[in-house]
């Protein structure tokens, strides 16, 4: 397995569907669709289905990165300051709505689920909402919100394909990323030591550096189990060291002993309540997450599919339907809101383990956890270095995959400055939270949480500069200009930026218009100008050329060499059938004295 | 267009820079026809530096390759990468022309 390759593949780009109108009729398809193609990378892909121990223990490494991210519950949690019984059955309702979630993501047919391995994760996404519903109202309004937030991000699945221009790739990147800033943030200051109540010192930052190092290594020079298991084997080397040095001290592990081994969770909590002032904070959460999903499920398009090229939204719209179910199951049984898990995405990414069928196996170990209490109450004890370590590795593919999204469209000045702020407006809600206590109480939870600040601020900036956007360009040239192939590159260019167009798709307009307009020039005799008019949407670009003159002929074939060499027409038929090859559709026309030429591109 | 011109191991190498359109392809094509009839009929062409080629390219690379079969010579391309090879492929010639990846190894086939 080539893991730098499989990274590198994600470096590479996405994006949508053939649009099922006149052009399935009318035009001739020159390229062939593209299928699913499990990538060389992948040990195990989607459909795959690996041996029953390696399912269990990738199921458990799997698990091990999702149960860190439960010390976002266990952070409202100690907030709402519970008894320990309480805590600890709020923990395994959460590892319930989780497995849940889980077995949800991984269905293989139906209406609910992207069918992707997708395990969920409690995330910071919620969390500030959800610390200003407690503060506001205690446990019951957070539970409330998070089911309007689950009815939100149900109803978003149901018009997710209507409402993508207003979500593009980039702010979906964007969400990413501030979810791995926020990850590695929480990350340095566990391995700093930063917020530790007891006294840090070198035994501790020890266990940080030899927790992070075991995994890091692993990945990059580990071979086989101990590569694919990093994180597992990373986190169990800290536990051990802290246990040595203390760090973790022995005595801690009698909280254990005495919790019941075996325990049914109760649902019995203090109801539901809500809250008009805190639609907005969820609301925007409910966006946030869904955003994050488009992204997830896209890098699961792509981890799985060597032959990708956009993102399928059918899987998208029920991934997102199986995240608001979850999030409306998470609230009605008591806990805080999930999200797809972008470090266990980044997890697959650098195994390549990534088969549907250990999704089944997470559930069923979250779910078997939530009726062990003394199992989940190791969670509670895991050395506060060894859990800063795990979040700060997972982070670095967290990161570098939103950094991805973003950069995989052209961005003109609106689109750059809606990400540049978007990003600003998030590290400045991370590193400057006193910021927050000076603005009016209700809008105090947007502009607390980095993820929903950053998201809030590109959606409304994204929205303001779609006004006077143009979708459709025109370009009118002078045959005889020496410079009217240039002045169609310039055109395509600053066209491309202005949509957010893929920029591999813009490069094959780009060649097409340019041979094209050479062609015409040079084989049909042009009288007056030449007219381009391209218009573009998320999932076609469309470019019309016409012009006074001889028509262009597409063949299927190509000359021969001798063909071309020797005679004009073989010359001409080239250009043809370069242009044919380079466009996913073409056809020729003549109106109103005018030929006219059609291309279409799938974006 | 910018063509740059060396001898390396008593191979000519020819490193060509910018667009070949229907507007540069026709000097480029009679530049490496002169070279090759001045020369001992081989030559390698390194198009790394080559953002766009069109039809009108290949058929001047055409033109060169037979002028240099014809010297029993070999003319052999490099730096056939990124957008330059997927149009060398859409258009079918990729198994056309002698390609290498470097300009070393074309240059070590072409060697004398």
């Amino acid at each position: 397995m080539s893991d730098a390759g499989g990274r590198a593949r994600l470096t590479r780009i996405l994006r949508s569907t053939l649009h099922p109108s006149q052009w399935l009729e009318a035009w001739r398809s020159t390229r062939p669709s593209a299928q699913p193609k499990k990538p060389g990378e992948l040990v195990y892909g989607i459909d795959d289905v690996p041996p029953p121990l390696f399912t269990v223990f990738s199921g458990f490494q799997h698990v091990g990165l999702v149960r860190i991210q439960l010390i976002f519950p266990a952070l409202v949690i100690q907030l709402a300051e519970l008894p320990t019984e309480d805590s600890v059955n709020m923990l395994s309702l959460s590892l319930i709505a989780l497995g849940i979630a889980a077995i949800l993501q991984s269905l293989p047919r139906g209406p609910v689920g992207s069918r992707f391995l997708c395990p969920p994760c409690h995330d910071a996404i919620f969390l500030e909402p959800s610390i200003a519903a407690l503060k506001f109202g205690g446990l019951p309004l957070v539970f409330g919100m998070t089911m309007v937030a689950g009815v939100i991000q149900s109803l978003l699945s149901l018009i997710l394909n209507r409402i993508r221009p207003l979500l593009p790739p980039e702010i979906g990147g964007l969400v990413i990323f501030l979810v791995g800033t926020s990850i590695a943030a929480i990350g340095c200051r566990y391995m700093i030591g930063i917020g530790v109540k007891e006294p840090v010192g070198r035994d501790y930052w020890l266990v940080a550096g030899v927790t992070l190092m075991t995994t890091v290594g692993l990945n990059v020079w580990g071979r086989g189990q101990a590569k694919l298991l990093c994180t597992m084997v990373g986190i169990s080397v800290g536990y051990g060291l802290a246990l040595l040095t203390g760090v973790l001290p022995k005595e801690a592990l009698g909280v254990l002993s005495e919790l019941r081994l075996f325990a049914i969770p109760h649902f019995a909590h203090g109801g539901w309540a809500f809250s008009a002032d805190m639609i907005l904070p969820f609301t925007v959460a409910a966006l946030a997450v869904t955003l994050k999903g488009i992204g997830d499920i896209t890098a699961l398009q792509r981890i799985n599919d060597g032959g990708w090229v956009r993102a399928e939204m059918g899987s998208i719209s029920r991934g997102t339907l199986a995240n608001g179910l979850a999030n409306m199951f998470a609230g009605l049984v008591g806990t805080l809101g999930l999200t797809p898990s972008t470090a266990n995405i980044g997890l697959q990414a650098a195994t390549g383990v990534s088969s549907r069928v250990i999704g089944f196996a997470i559930g069923a170990i979250l779910l078997a956890l939530a009726f062990l209490p003394s199992a989940t109450g190791s969670l509670i004890l895991m050395p506060r270095p060894v859990m800063g370590a795990a979040l700060l590795f997972s982070a670095c593919f967290v990161l570098i995959s939103g950094l991805q999204t973003i950069t995989s469209r052209m961005l003109d000045a609106r689109r750059t400055i809606v990400i540049g702020l978007g990003i600003s407006s998030g590290v400045a809600a991370e590193l400057i939270p006193s910021f927050a206590t000076d603005i009016p109480h209700a809008i105090q939870p947007i502009v607390s949480s980095s993820i929903v600040l950053g998201t809030t601020t590109a959606l409304l900036l994204n929205g303001l500069f779609r006004i006077g956007q143009r979708q459709r360009v025109r370009l009118s040239l002078d045959p005889a200009a020496p410079d009217a192939v240039a002045e169609v590159n310039e055109f395509f260019d600053a066209a491309g930026r202005g949509w957010g167009a893929r920029p591999d798709v813009m490069v094959r307009v780009a060649f097409g218009i340019s041979q094209a307009i050479e062609a015409i020039r040079e084989h049909c005799e042009p009288e007056g100008p030449i007219v381009i008019e391209a218009h573009f949407d998320e999932f076609n670009l469309d470019v019309r050329i016409s012009y006074r003159g001889a028509a262009l002929e597409f063949p299927d074939e190509r000359p021969s060499g001798r063909e071309i060499m020797e005679t004009e027409a073989g010359y001409r038929r080239l250009a043809g059938y370069m242009l044919r090859m380079n466009a996913d559709r073409i056809r020729t026309s003549v109106k109103d004295g005018a030929t006219v030429l059609e291309f279409h591109f799938v974006h | 267009m910018k063509l740059v011109e060396a001898i390396a191991d008593d191979v000519m190498v020819v490193e060509a820079y910018g667009r070949l359109d229907s507007t540069t392809s026709k000097g480029f094509g009679d530049r490496l026809i002169a070279l090759l009839q001045g020369g001992n009929g081989s030559l390698v062409v390194d198009l790394k530096n080559i953002a766009y080629i069109s039809s009108a390219g290949f058929r001047a690379l055409l033109i060169a390759n037979r002028a240099a079969a014809g010297r029993e010579g070999k003319l052999a391309l490099c730096g056939v990468t990124g957008e330059v090879r997927r149009l060398f492929d859409i258009g079918g010639f990729t198994a056309e022309f002698l390609i290498f990846p470097t300009q070393a190894d074309g240059i070590g086939k072409l060697r004398p």
